[in-house]
């Protein structure tokens, strides 16, 4: 067919089977006949077999949905946290008051407090974005096991995250314990106070 | 079509068909200007990764004012690389190989010039418009309308000019190379329009004709196959063409071409949906996206196989040849990342690997060892022949290919690694079930040296181009002055004019006729008829996206609607648009995947119904910083105003760059009436009160929400500035799920 003449330079074939196709030359350019490589026929039709076979899973339910995927790691993790419920202490007012005055306690309070709280709450408890925390004024309650609940559950509605699932059980009574020992620090620069004051109603 | 093509004969000129031989001269020019325009292109646009890459790994180098920070540069960066660099490779490919692969002149050298000036007209659109925050945000889909049209205009322009080049063409048959580059035009064409459809509230801003899920399932059949038919078929086309060429050996099998062309062209455009595993995006698509990912897997190696297997009996030609070099590590890469797409598609992988590094590194194998190691293979093989001297320095283009190839190596083993360790870091849980890594930031501090370790890829491959810059400099100043169109004699084929006589034959006579031209198979019958060719592209194309996108956007079901989910209020509007502006859905997703890490760390996952209002939908593909779905309410305003002013502020190892100006510029207005209009076209119940009180309404909120500002004790005075309306928006993220009532009258 086209340009035949390029017979001369064609290059020796690397394989005794590579056979050139005739009239297949472009600018050059020479094609063998080489059949496709098994290998690679055979790939190609299991993954059609195999997307067929994973269609028809989805549909007919033998291949789990996202749902389902996410149904039965939830179960798995809610089991995970049972047992570490049942073997976390029972947080009320009478433990954590038997936690004040704890060095080690307080200290692991102190780090936690850096990480989650001084944000919002200035690094010394003189409050920012958030209340202060050194005076004697509380928008939900002083006590002890007031600060662990505002803590642990958060106050969604101002902003305030819950820390329960994020840090853990121990350092939220840590929290709690060190907040308390910040009351009547008077650092500097303090925001006004907020909320009711201790024991008056 | 076929038939009108096989009857233009007599042209140009002569009587006696079978003996005459016809001149023809090339337009080298035109690839000239091309190769140039690629090289310096792809070196803007590698300065502007490496940019970025700096600002990923130290923040302080965001602080260059607002039209330099992450969020303006990074679609700076991939429209430079996508479009302007391997665009402009791909085309000089074209102009080069088509002619002589038709010996035909280009059909217009006006329309080719056109073209060219066109196209780099639109790069510097895209490159002053994008840092001024002009963007449709759309991932690769950034440029506004008026962009837009000008690149379908171009892009219409160089498919004609190329289409009528087949028409004259003195080759009977087309080559392999040729049906990507036809595959390639057309299915461009019709993604870009697709994805581009907006209705306009600005010369520069616009929204989206699709919603939430649609929007978000349409962009990523448009951005997967942009990929495709942009940055892999045009350059397996390229390969077709200068891989034989410079090893001088015929290609390994040309049954292995058509299978492979045609199973890519069906198969590829089904595979978007990929991209959208775990999202609200119903998941039969997500699943259809899957399993044709993986049966793209065989049809994409075809292509490399025919490379490398071509180069049998040619190795040795590796030892001094640099082009080969290029050649054969760019083809290695193409196998690698064609591997790893099908495998990071699978649901379970991408689970891990979707929104880390992990896909920026599948990307930059692929970016920088395909399309860019094909590039400068190319180049170095065009440039002597081009500027018709020898190459100034051999010497120089190995160095730039070892260079080349340890950056590449130096920047993905960072990225895997970076993207491993993160994903495995988001899913960790503790024996008592809580998240192993809560705080986002100790996730981003654990990959901070492999940001680095990319710093030092990315400058060596950056550094390792300017060598080809330079090289190319130096060798077009020693060509000669003469650098005229080469010339060739052609023999005037024959066959043009055969369909004329043959118009009066008989029935058995046209029998014959047909058994004779499909002696070789009917794709050689094919072949010959570029009209019906592309035709049977253009069909190959439209069945899966038809099936993909027409039931997605008919049948209901696939978007839940769910009764408390409302339309944003005109401050919220104006809101989002600073969020697009700003790119914050560079590094900020809004969609929490339906896994227990991510429902632990960000709330109920994402649902369908709630993304009914946003155009464009900012699900985003990349989580440098924390996911923003259920943002709202979770913080005081206040603690946005000191996050944006400072981030480190409230979060003191936070990588993201601060927004001052945000506390300062004035919130316009302007056009927040006409946003609303254009939404109720677009379906958005507002009504036309609410529409014609949008100012009212936006700075009574805005009011609002300043005043609560000052209460919690921060500055006063920000109700016109662009705080907070970037606030009012993000307080109000995620959160109309939680509601029990749809919120009222919307102030």
């Amino acid at each position: 067919m086209n340009a035949p003449n390029k017979s001369a330079s064609l290059p020796e074939p690397s394989e005794q089977d590579d056979v050139l196709i005739t009239g297949h030359d472009y600018d050059g350019i020479m094609e063998y006949d080489n059949p496709m490589p098994g290998w690679w026929l055979a790939i190609l039709y299991l993954t059609i077999v195999w997307s067929i076979f994973y269609v028809a899973g989805m549909g007919l339910g033998f291949i789990n949905s996202y749902e389902d995927d996410l149904k039965h790691s939830m179960i798995e993790i809610n089991e995970m946290r049972r047992g570490a419920v049942a073997a976390a202490p029972n947080v009320d007012q009478s433990y954590l008051a038997g936690l004040v005055g704890n060095a080690e306690v307080i200290d692991t309070g102190r780090q936690a407090y850096a990480f989650s709280c001084a944000v919002c709450h200035a690094a010394e408890g003189q409050g920012q974005i958030g209340p202060n925390l050194t005076d004697d004024h509380w928008l939900h309650g002083g006590e002890l096991v007031d600060i662990y609940k505002a803590i642990y559950d958060g106050v969604p509605a101002k902003g305030m995250p819950a820390w329960g699932s994020v840090l853990s059980s121990a350092e939220n009574v840590a929290l709690a314990v060190f907040i308390d020992s910040l009351r009547g620090t008077e650092p500097a620069n303090p925001k006004a106070a907020q909320g009711k004051p201790m024991g008056g109603d | 079509m076929a038939t009108v093509l096989e009857e233009v004969s007599g042209r140009p000129g002569g009587s006696n068909p079978s003996t005459e031989i016809e001149t023809v001269r090339y337009d080298d020019a035109i690839v000239r200007l091309f190769v140039m325009a690629t090289l310096i292109w792809g070196l803007v646009g590698m300065l502007v990764g490496l940019v970025l890459a700096v600002q990923l790994a130290w923040w302080p180098a965001n602080g260059l004012g607002e039209y330099f920070t992450y969020g303006r540069l990074r679609p700076l960066h991939t429209n430079a690389v996508v479009f302007a660099f391997a665009g402009n490779a791909v085309f000089a490919a074209v102009y080069y190989s088509s002619q002589r692969l038709l010996k035909a002149r280009m059909f217009s050298d006006v329309m080719s010039k056109f073209h060219f000036w066109g196209w780099q007209g639109i790069i510097v659109a895209a490159a002053i418009t994008l840092p001024m925050g002009y963007t449709q945000t759309k991932e690769y889909a950034e440029l506004e309308w008026p962009i837009d049209i000008v690149t379908t205009l171009v892009w219409v322009v160089f498919a004609v000019n190329f289409f009528l080049t087949l028409r004259n063409r003195r080759e009977k048959h087309l080559y392999v190379a040729l049906w990507f580059y036809i595959a390639s035009i057309i299915t461009v064409a019709v993604l870009h329009i697709v994805n581009n459809l907006v209705i306009p509230t600005g010369l520069f801003t616009s929204f989206s004709m699709y919603a939430g899920v649609h929007d978000a399932m349409i962009q990523w059949w448009y951005g997967h196959n942009a990929v495709a038919f942009l940055l892999t078929t045009p350059f397996l086309g390229l390969m077709y063409y200068f891989l034989p060429k410079a090893a001088d050996r015929p290609v390994f099998s040309y049954r292995l071409s058509i299978l492979h062309f045609w199973s890519i062209v069906f198969i590829y455009i089904w595979a978007g949906p990929h991209h959208l595993h775990y999202t609200s995006l119903p998941e039969w698509a997500s699943t259809v996206g899957m399993v044709f990912s993986i049966m793209l897997w065989m049809p994409s190696w075809g292509g490399m196989i025919n490379g490398l297997f071509t180069l049998r009996g040619a190795w040795h030609k590796l030892r001094d040849e640099p082009v080969l070099k290029f050649f054969v590590v760019g083809i290695t890469f193409y196998g690698m990342a064609t591997f790893e797409g099908p495998m990071m598609s699978i649901k379970t992988v991408n689970a891990l690997s979707h929104y880390t590094d992990w896909t920026v590194a599948h990307v930059h194998a692929g970016a920088l060892g395909w399309n860019g190691f094909m590039t400068f293979g190319m180049i170095y093989w065009l440039i002597p022949r081009l500027w018709k001297t020898k190459l100034w320095s051999t010497r120089l283009a190995n160095t730039h290919f070892w260079l080349g190839t340890i950056g590449i190596l130096l920047y993905i083993i960072a990225m895997y690694s970076a993207g491993i360790t993160q994903g495995l870091m988001w899913r960790a849980f503790d024996e008592t079930g809580r998240l192993m890594y809560p705080d986002f930031m100790e996730t981003v501090v654990a990959i901070m040296p492999m940001y680095w370790v990319r710093v030092l890829g990315g400058s060596l491959y950056f550094f390792s181009a300017t060598l080809c810059g330079v090289n190319l400099f130096m060798t077009a100043r020693s060509a000669p002055k003469d650098l005229s169109d080469p010339v060739v004699q052609v023999a005037r084929p024959a066959w043009r004019d055969r369909q004329v006589m043959a118009s009066t034959v008989n029935y058995d006579e046209a029998l014959f006729g047909l058994q004779d031209k499909l002696k070789h198979g009917w794709h050689r019958l094919l072949e010959g008829w570029p009209a019906v060719f592309s035709v049977l592209v253009l069909v190959a194309i439209s069945v899966g996206s038809i099936v993909e996108i027409v039931p997605m956007l008919l049948v209901r079901n696939n978007v839940p609607t769910i009764a408390t989910v409302m339309p944003y209020s005109p401050l919220e509007l104006e809101g989002r648009d600073i969020y697009i502006k700003e790119g914050c859905v560079s590094c900020h997703t809004q969609m929490i995947r339906p896994l227990r890490s991510e429902i632990e760390r960000y709330g109920e996952y994402s649902k369908a119904g709630e993304g009914i209002y946003d155009r464009p939908h900012l699900w985003g593909s990349k989580r440098t910083g924390p996911d923003l779905a259920r943002l709202g309410g979770k913080y005081p305003h206040l603690w946005h105003v000191r996050h944006m002013e400072d981030p480190r502020s409230t979060s003191p190892s936070s990588i993201m760059p601060s927004y001052p100006w945000l506390l300062t510029k004035s919130l316009d207005l302007g056009s927040t009436q006409k946003k609303l209009e254009v939404m109720m076209m677009l379906g958005v119940p507002y009504t036309i009160d609410q529409a014609d009180q949008a100012i009212d309404l936006a700075q009574a909120q805005a009011l609002e929400i300043a005043r609560e500002i000052a209460e919690q004790g921060g500055p006063e005075g920000l109700e016109d500035k662009e705080i907070v309306a970037l606030i009012a928006y993000m307080q109000r993220l995620g959160i109309d799920i939680k509601r029990e009532q749809p919120r009222g009258a919307r102030r």
